[in-house]
């Protein structure tokens, strides 16, 4: 049993047909190599494999392929254009925020989204943003300035 | 703060280009910041830039063409006898394309092989499957049939080692069952230290099982050729390492393996020893295909490589002024079914106060649970939360102020380590004068935690080449990954030493067949090891570009020296040649390309740096619920120097949040030998809501023999923060916890307890 679908993922749209329990993060993985979205857990959890959905951050290992038919999708191979890396990827460079980097692209996406919906978060509100993504390398702290910082660069 | 810290407090203003809340102090240092134009700058990772873009490959993003999926079959007993493995179902399911089970040439000797006669742990490899796709393998993983016989078995290291208890391996202990190895430090008399004691007090303390949870699972893709050469890509710490134990257990030539260490998300020793690898190569055999294999988060909780929990029975002697006489402590590490938890180290941990008579025994106990490996600092959280919670048990008794207890004991350069060497100059009297200061800033006095540490860095086996490419600009080989910034520091290592600018240097890590051996990135080992190979490569091509200019420039090449890219004449600076013009010429002449090798290494695998830590911890207890809320910690830790700061305070945060989350939220727990958190949803670390500000305050006294003085910064500011937290909750609200994790359930019995 299969069924047809059509993911437009970073602007460009794929055919696609797929069994009904394939995840999201399958399918961009093992179809796609996508491979910017990453599985930590499969289970919802610790937020590696967060992509942008019609708008709103998705634990893609949580979505199954067949619900995002259709829905516009950005994942992390999306956000940078015209070769320039976006300020918020940029930011987190900047402030020594990546380590391993495996949490990287799913915290890079929340960030989008939070400062999307907020563009002058407090340390608390950046806090409370990203306690769905879990980082085992940084405590935090680093990821917390750069999230100020991209806050700042986004706002110029 | 020392007359000798007082001296150097000029160079405190030297290194304020860091952080206005990290401090970044210099004391009893020879070393100045400025003296170097790239080492001991906050500098950005080149490499970042492919992990912030998706294109960084870890393991399980290496797609093969033909690839096959694997899954594997695991014991659901602790302890029982195979009588039979049906694998017919399995075979015949389609898209199945082998099902393997134990090789009779290969002894089931560790957890990351399979299984043969008996299963001692639940989580041990029994089968595996290789199929078309995942869906596939873990059906046919269902369709296994095993018949166990279930033998008794033991879980608490406590209860193993009694002489009735089920005997798992032969015990190396002629009074105690179960015993995998044993550790004896003792100096003076400990009787005689008691006799002069004044007041004795002795506890127990309980460490859980902890698990790294690195984000990602262990994760690897095997390929075999036609000509049998095996290729594993897998998410290693020291790739090196995993060819060597691939070699050993298959029983191939070293020369026919071949591992390429992918990115790795996160390892802290939990990707140091073999694990998925040698599964993957036997369903890569078997079927002639690409196999891939990635453990699930259940799989990981269940059969990684945790921290090892322990028991420590501790006593501990004093005189009435503070003095300490007499220490005399028990560790029982367990180490599950097979040896894994590291017990060698006691010198590396402890050694932080002068006591004339002590006697220490560590144990590593068999239970029927999965073997530990290395966690941050391995041992070192477990017997710091023990000893300095001690400590502070002591201070309390003896009615003086924690931080000056530790003090008035504490051992500074000269006293003697516990292996009975001298210390060279170190920094703990330093980190808790500073630790003082800072707590006596405090406005808020209570909830206030204290806490040392110790740990010292490895060295392990390191090699660099060194290509000096046309154009003047640099290719750097290293076989050592990279897990968080190791190949930026010796980037700024080689780029100080032969003065090209940061981004002329390309540290390059490609597989084990092309790149000269390196140990593993573990031990807080790699930017020391490989700096030190560094140093000697560049010392061998300097002089190289040295002896090429002094003939072209027709003078000797005593009187050149390497400055600002040039090689130039030590007086006069006219004369002088571009190291791009030598490179290039060298090349295209009869010279021949200009290259070089650096190597290290040290048999005792430890170096003679020291590093010290004290810890403050800012907390409040919720007396109604137990709940505890971190406000700030702060680690006063002496790396040596910094190669690059940005990074060391990246390391030391790091460290502070996973000891966070041992101390009081992480452990593992089993009934009967089952893991009941085996999902990331149970076993809970720590958010971005759970992690407070992290402050970590740089101190630099040089190790004798490190590049740049420095010492080894990854692991230490774990050791001291389960510690610290339980002596903050204790300062808080007056219990005093014994166990960790410290959850908030056993602060709110303690606090009724209290009343």
């Amino acid at each position: 049993m299969y069924k047809e679908i059509e993911l437009n993922v970073n602007n460009q749209v794929y055919q696609l047909r797929v069994s009904p329990h394939e995840t999201l993060l399958d399918v961009l993985r093992d179809r796609l190599r996508l491979t910017g979205a990453k599985r930590g857990c499969d289970m919802g959890e610790c937020g590696a494999c967060t992509v942008i959905m019609s708008g709103k951050t998705v634990y893609s290992c949580l979505t199954l392929a067949v619900e995002a038919s259709g829905k516009p999708i950005t994942t992390i191979e999306g956000l940078s254009e015209n070769g320039k890396l976006h300020p918020i990827p940029q930011a987190f460079i900047d402030n020594g925020a990546v380590q391993c980097g495996f949490c990287t692209p799913g915290m890079i996406l929340s960030t989008k989204m939070l400062l999307e919906k907020n563009p002058n978060p407090t340390q608390a509100e950046i806090r409370a943003g990203l306690s769905g993504n879990l980082c085992r390398c940084t405590g935090y702290s680093k990821i917390v300035e750069a999230i100020r910082d991209a806050a700042s660069r986004l706002g110029k | 703060m020392s007359a000798v810290a007082q001296a150097f407090l000029p160079a405190i203003v030297g290194r304020q280009e860091c952080l206005p809340h990290v401090l970044v102090t210099q004391s009893k240092g020879k070393i100045m910041t400025d003296k170097y134009a790239v080492v001991g700058k906050r500098v950005t990772r080149p490499d970042a830039v492919s992990r912030v873009t998706g294109e960084a490959v870890y393991a399980e993003d290496v797609y093969l063409p033909g690839m096959l999926y694997g899954a594997l079959l695991r014991s659901p007993h602790p302890h029982a006898r195979i009588l039979r493995i049906d694998t017919a179902k399995a075979e015949k399911l389609a898209g199945v394309k082998a099902v393997i089970t134990a090789r009779s040439d290969i002894h089931p000797s560790a957890g990351s092989v399979f299984a043969r006669d008996e299963v001692l742990y639940s989580g041990q490899k029994v089968a595996a499957v290789a199929a078309v796709d995942k869906y596939i393998a873990q059906q046919a993983v269902n369709l296994i049939e095993v018949e166990y016989e279930i033998l008794p078995a033991v879980f608490d290291v406590m209860e193993s080692i009694k002489m009735d208890a089920p005997v798992i391996h032969e015990s190396r202990h002629p009074d105690m069952n179960n015993i995998c190895s044993h550790s004896r430090k003792e100096r003076g008399d400990i009787e005689q230290g008691f006799s002069q004691a004044d007041i004795i007090v002795e506890n127990r303390f309980d460490v859980a099982i902890a698990h790294q949870s690195y984000l990602e699972p262990h994760a690897c893709v095997a390929d075999v050729d036609s000509a049998g050469k095996l290729t594993v890509w897998t998410t290693t710490q020291g790739q090196f390492g995993v060819r060597s134990g691939l070699a050993n257990l298959l029983k191939m030539p070293v020369s026919d393996v071949r591992v390429v260490g992918t990115q790795v998300g996160g390892g802290f020793g939990g990707k140091n020893a073999l694990l998925l690898e040698p599964t993957a190569a036997m369903l890569a055999m078997a079927t002639e295909c690409p196999v891939k294999l990635v453990m699930s988060r259940q799989d990981e909780l269940v059969d990684a490589r945790p921290g090892p929990g322990c028991v420590v029975n501790i006593r501990t002697g004093a005189l009435k002024d503070g003095t300490l006489v007499a220490l005399q402590a028990e560790v029982f590490f367990d180490t599950g079914a097979f040896p894994g938890a590291t017990i060698g180290f006691f010198d590396r941990t402890r050694g932080l106060y002068r006591i004339p008579h002590f006697q220490t025994d560590l144990y590593s106990v068999y239970t029927n649970k999965m073997p530990p490996g290395a966690y941050r600092a391995p041992g070192a959280p477990e017997i710091t939360f023990a000893f300095e919670s001690q400590m502070d048990i002591m201070a309390n008794e003896l009615g003086l102020d924690p931080i000056d207890f530790r003090l008035f004991n504490a051992v500074d350069e000269g006293d003697l380590t516990i292996d009975g060497k001298p210390y060279p100059p170190i920094a703990l009297k330093e980190s808790l004068m500073k630790a003082k200061a800072y707590v006596s800033s405090l406005e808020k006095k209570t909830g206030i935690g204290i806490a040392c540490g110790k740990w010292m860095n490895g060295v392990g086996t390191s090699g660099v080449t060194m290509i000096l490419n046309e154009d003047g600009t640099l290719n750097m080989i290293s076989g050592a990954i990279d897990l968080t910034g190791l190949n930026t520091s010796m980037a700024q290592m080689a780029a100080e030493e032969l003065g090209l600018p940061l981004e002329s240097v390309k540290v390059i890590t490609p597989d084990t067949d092309t790149a000269p051996p390196a140990a593993v990135s573990g031990g807080s080992r790699s930017t020391y090891g490989m700096g030190l190979a560094i140093l000697e490569a560049a010392k061998d091509l300097r002089q190289q570009l040295i002896e090429f200019a002094a003939e072209i420039l027709g003078t000797s090449p005593e009187r050149l020296e390497l400055a600002e890219g040039y090689i130039r004449a030590k007086n006069k600076t006219e004369m002088r040649v571009h190291i791009a013009e030598l490179a290039r010429r060298a090349m295209w002449s009869n010279r021949g390309p200009i290259t070089a090798r650096g190597s290290a290494s040290a048999e005792a695998w430890l170096a003679n740096a020291h590093v010290f830590i004290t810890q403050v911890a800012e907390i409040t207890v919720d007396e109604d619920t137990g709940r505890v809320d971190i406000h700030k910690i702060s680690s006063f830790q002496d790396v040596g120097f910094a190669i690059n700061p940005m990074s060391v305070e990246g390391q030391i945060q790091g460290g502070i949040s996973q000891g966070l989350g041992w101390g009081i939220m992480e452990g593992l727990i089993f009934d009967n030998g089952i893991v009941l958190n085996d999902s990331i949803l149970d076993y809970k670390i720590p958010t971005a809501m759970d992690v407070p500000e992290l402050v970590p305050v740089i101190l630099e006294v040089p190790s004798v023999d490190g590049p740049y003085g420095l010492k080894g910064a990854g692991e230490p500011s774990m050791v001291a923060t389960p510690a610290v937290l339980a002596n903050a909750i204790y300062n808080a609200v007056g219990v005093r916890i014994k166990e960790i994790p410290i959850t908030q359930r056993k602060i709110l019995i303690g606090l009724r307890l209290r009343k």
